[in-house]
């Protein structure tokens, strides 16, 4: 019955979904969370460029335009040169989602925390805070619809999930 | 139709990798700047406010380096975004538009929730406000009798009372996500058709479609308008337009790393 149910659920609100739910053992292609240690999470700090891979949220102060790479970082670009609007430099902040900056100060989701950093020179930042414990993360993957492992949240932090071969995966997305 | 849904949307998906670089010197001036619509973080005077699914809380952020958290305001799950305008807070949510009211900018108080009968999906349905009402973008996809489709929409509120939102207008669109204005126009991203949406909004209790002003672009996820240059953001790079007065975009940079 609770099978039924919730293959119900699940085919009839199809796609995304913020929920997830207890599911009948299943193996087959699904989705597998991306961990990094909890002892990883203080590696921020002022990188190299990268490439955007998969924009996130967005910001413009003056001509510095900051882009989330979700679970990774932040690209600072400089638009001031219309002919040279490369990225300048990479905020690494592993787990990050989402992030605003006020007066020099970026502050960002890490997993569950809240990390503030001083940016005023975007080449060398600050890592200032760690406020734990204050975020409720997603614990399944974003605009998927399908089986995935379950999050275990003794492992670490989830950066991102990739897709993988399941064995006998309890947890579904449903809507 | 729902795997192009799927791959557009999954702008807001995590992903990874890593590539090469280059620097230059450069700092920044102090100085407040203008966030995306598509974003759960939001700052004014000395407090920041996040959003968790269900909740809104409120960080005294007067020592930058120990924010502490001072209220909490649960609400129904699906809260998405946060806009911030004069003086008011309006979070986008799946279940509806929430407007909050900031006499005690410490504590955060419910004024209004809007309710919808469908209940919306996704991560990315923003709202931007000006003078008197609230843009909001919104996608839904319904399930009829086997067949999935899509309904999306801009909803424009009337808002001069916070208590009491009033839907004036709404227009049907193809998967949008973020928005943004000058005096005159409203940009919305309009992922499903690749197409920056133009609306004429110098008469808010009229607005007009402009679609001799709108715009092709790859993938439109978020926009920040700057004076008379506006930033697109898509999927892996985002897109420099110049903004004319009479609303048409002009030119672009396009930047991917």
């Amino acid at each position: 019955m609770r099978f039924t149910f919730s293959l119900i659920i699940a085919s009839s609100l199809f796609l995304f979904s913020c929920h997830q739910e207890e599911y009948l053992a299943y193996s087959g292609m699904g989705k597998t969370p991306i961990y990094i240690p909890f002892s990883e999470l203080d590696n921020i700090g002022s990188q190299a460029p990268q490439s955007i891979e998969q924009s996130g949220p967005i910001f413009l102060i003056g001509d510095f335009f900051f882009m989330v790479e979700a679970g990774k970082g932040i690209h600072v670009f400089d638009l001031s040169d219309v002919d040279q609007q490369n990225s300048i430099a990479f905020i690494s902040i592993p787990a990050v989602t989402d992030f605003t900056i006020d007066d020099n100060i970026l502050f960002a989701d890490s997993w569950k925390d809240l990390v503030s950093i001083d940016i005023s020179d975007i080449h060398n930042v600050v890592f200032l805070s760690r406020t734990t414990d204050v975020f409720d993360p997603f614990l399944f993957p974003q605009l998927f619809n399908g089986p995935f492992e379950c999050v275990d949240e003794n492992r670490g932090a989830v950066i991102g999930w990739e897709d993988k071969n399941l064995e006998n995966v309890f947890c579904h997305t449903v809507n | 139709m729902n795997k192009a849904l799927f791959i557009i949307l999954s702008a807001c998906l995590f992903s990874f990798l890593a590539c090469d670089s280059e620097s230059a010197l450069s700092s920044i001036e102090s100085s407040n700047g203008t966030s995306g619509s598509i974003t759960r973080f939001a700052t004014l005077g000395d407090f920041m406010y996040t959003l968790n699914p269900n909740e809104l809380q409120t960080f005294d952020i007067t020592d930058p380096s120990k924010p502490v958290l001072v209220s909490e305001l649960e609400t129904d799950y699906g809260l998405e975004t946060i806009f911030i305008y004069e003086n008011r807070i309006y979070l986008g949510s799946r279940t509806g538009l929430f407007i909050l009211g900031l006499d005690n900018p410490a504590e955060p108080n419910l004024l209004s929730q809007t309710l919808r009968e469908d209940e919306f999906f996704g991560a990315c349905d923003p709202v931007v406000v000006k003078d008197n009402y609230a843009y909001s973008t919104i996608k839904t996809i319904v399930n009829v009798c086997g067949n999935l489709n899509t309904q999306s929409a801009l909803l424009i509120y009337e808002v001069s009372n916070p208590s009491n939102p009033i839907l004036s207008q709404s227009f049907e669109l193809d998967i949008p996500n973020g928005l943004g204005y000058t005096d005159q126009y409203l940009y919305v991203c309009s992922t499903g058709s690749e197409t920056l949406k133009v609306f004429d909004i110098s008469d808010p209790t009229a607005v007009v479609e402009r679609p001799d002003l709108d715009y092709p672009i790859e993938e439109p996820f978020d926009i920040i308008v700057d004076g008379d240059r506006m930033i697109v953001s898509s999927t892996d790079k985002f897109f420099i337009l110049d903004l004319n007065e009479d609303g048409s975009i002009a030119h672009e940079s396009i930047i991917s790393k």
